[in-house]
């Protein structure tokens, strides 16, 4: 019942909507009939029309002027509409001004079957479109709840480590002396503690928001973005002595601010795990397959990683070190896959251990349909 | 001399204790004055009853608090023309971009994320009161009062 579907038909002529009633009984949709221009209006304030089938010749309001009324009226500026008119229409442009609809026609008389075809497709058409809003709204509350969540976390959930971290100190500074065996130490790993969980916490706040927000995706200088990034690095951590090799000029159609996040995780993994390499050395940049996306990469001479292992590089929590190897949380890969599955595009890794790994990517073409998606849900 | 006042808005006591620590630990404070939800901020910086307003060097506002929220207290701050130029700090667990930019475009002189580890957290404090109580000049219907 919760889809069930109704057609406005408007005839003038009462003979003529009892057939279109009648061809219309072989579909599965309720059929509300007009006499008049008025009477369909008012009828369009009462129902949520799937279709509008109008007779062009009318006396008052004929079909066109209706329908003009009908596409300038935010509640049914998308109601299809096919007219059933005396002559064909292919030859006059007056289809202009109608681009905010699907409009059809259909010449008298008319053959049963060819109209419901075309009505047949209106119907699945409106069908999925009312899913999709349905999907949406869902997305949307989901979304909300999401953000509402993670800013919760975001402000409740760190107060109690910095207390834990804060009295732990204050502990040591104040009676420090009186602190007898390793009491000491076990108030380290108190603060320890609160520290991981600190970072783990920062980690899934950055997983969390780099699938919320919209995309705003433009042109983007990757070479640019990766020689930053790779700067606040060696500003980071002066005495490493890391190579970097990028590519110049590498451009990508993405979200600034999101591409740039899930680069700066690339990068500063290539940084971490090359940290025992005797001629360390990074490296960006992209290949071109003939009528593909192209490919861009991120590749380090690293500890690399066993592809046995390589399912679980992408799923958060997931770890193919040990902690006491290469610190952690196990999330910054989880949070560039999903900056990338957001761009319809795809990452993939390969690698070996000992030698270095590489990180592919894609971006899709899918982030230019954003606006087109958001004009059609509207 | 002009008084040095802090307004520390925190609902948190815990909190409340370590900021007051770190900032009587590292500098000369004639007075901190500790509001504990939204509430008792407005009130005290606009004086409520017969209660003479609080005029403080500086405000540390966090954001999440009870009845009245940190965002919420700036505007009223602003609003108001005997607390329109009053240096405001935003000091919150927060690091959420909606939490920065609302808090600059609501008019925060500055936005601090508190530091979990508690040297940096020390650290933040101290060097936030040394610059708003010492090393800054405030507007003069600002300084006048205090002296």
């Amino acid at each position: 019942m919760g889809l069930s579907q109704k057609i406005l038909i408007v005839d003038d002529k009462k003979a003529n909507l009892v057939a279109l009633q009648h061809t219309l009984g072989e579909v599965n949709a309720e059929v509300i009939e007009a006499m008049d221009g008025d009477e369909a209006l008012r009828a369009t304030l009462n129902h949520d029309f799937a279709l509008a089938i109008l007779d062009v010749n009318m006396p008052d309001m004929d079909g066109y002027e209706l329908a003009e009324i009908l596409h300038s009226d935010q509640r049914t500026k998308y109601l299809p509409i096919i007219f059933l008119t005396a002559i064909r229409m292919e030859d006059t442009d007056i289809f202009k001004g109608y681009e905010a609809g699907a409009v059809d026609y259909i010449v008298k008389p008319y053959n049963p079957l060819i109209l419901l075809g075309k009505v047949r497709v209106f119907l699945q058409i409106h069908r999925q479109r009312k899913l999709l809003r349905l999907q949406q709204k869902q997305l949307q509350a989901a979304n909300h709840e999401l953000e509402a969540f993670s800013y919760s976390v975001s402000h409740d959930l760190r107060a109690p480590l910095r207390a834990l971290n804060g009295f732990s100190d204050l502990l040591i500074q104040d009676y420090g002396e009186i602190l007898k065996g390793d009491g000491q130490t076990y108030l380290r790993y108190v603060q320890e503690s609160a520290q991981e969980m600190s970072d783990l916490i920062d980690d899934l706040l950055r997983l969390s928001r780099s699938t919320r927000g919209a995309i705003q995706p433009g042109e983007v200088n990757l070479s640019l973005v990766v020689k930053k990034i790779f700067k606040d690095l060696q500003q980071q951590q002066p005495d490493r002595n890391v190579q970097l090799s990028v590519m110049e000029d590498v451009i990508g159609y993405a979200d600034h601010g999101l591409i740039r996040g899930a680069l700066e995780n690339l990068l500063a993994n290539a940084w971490k795990f090359t940290r025992d390499c005797s001629d360390p050395c990074i490296e960006f940049g992209v290949e071109k397959r003939q009528g593909d996306q192209p490919i861009y990469f991120v590749r380090d001479n690293g500890a690399g990683f066993n592809m046995e292992y390589g399912t679980k590089l992408f799923t958060p929590f997931e770890r193919l070190h040990r902690k006491d190897e290469f610190p952690g949380t196990g999330i910054g890969l989880a949070t560039v896959q999903r900056i990338i599955h957001r761009h319809g595009g795809e990452i993939w890794g390969e690698g070996e251990p000992g030698k270095g790994a590489t990180f592919f990517f894609q971006l899709g073409e899918e982030v230019r349909s954003h606006e087109i998606a958001e004009s059609f849900i509207d | 001399m002009k008084l040095r006042k802090v307004l520390l808005i925190e609902d948190n006591h815990k909190d409340e204790l370590l900021t007051r620590r770190a900032l009587e630990s590292g500098l000369q404070i004639d007075e901190i004055i500790v509001a504990r939800d939204g509430q008792e901020a407005v009130d005290l910086l606009f004086g409520k009853g017969r209660q003479d307003p609080v005029v403080p060097t500086v405000v540390l506002l966090d954001l999440r608090l009870p009845k009245i929220d940190g965002h919420e207290v700036l505007r009223r701050i602003r609003k108001d023309e005997r607390t329109r130029l009053l240096p405001v700090v935003i000091l919150s667990s927060s690091d959420d971009e909606k939490d920065i930019i609302n808090g600059y475009r609501e008019g925060a002189n500055s936005y601090v994320r508190k530091p979990i580890v508690n040297d940096a957290f020390v650290n933040a404090v101290q060097s936030l009161g040394l610059f708003w109580l010492v090393t800054n000049t405030p507007p003069g219907n600002l300084r006048g009062s205090n002296e």
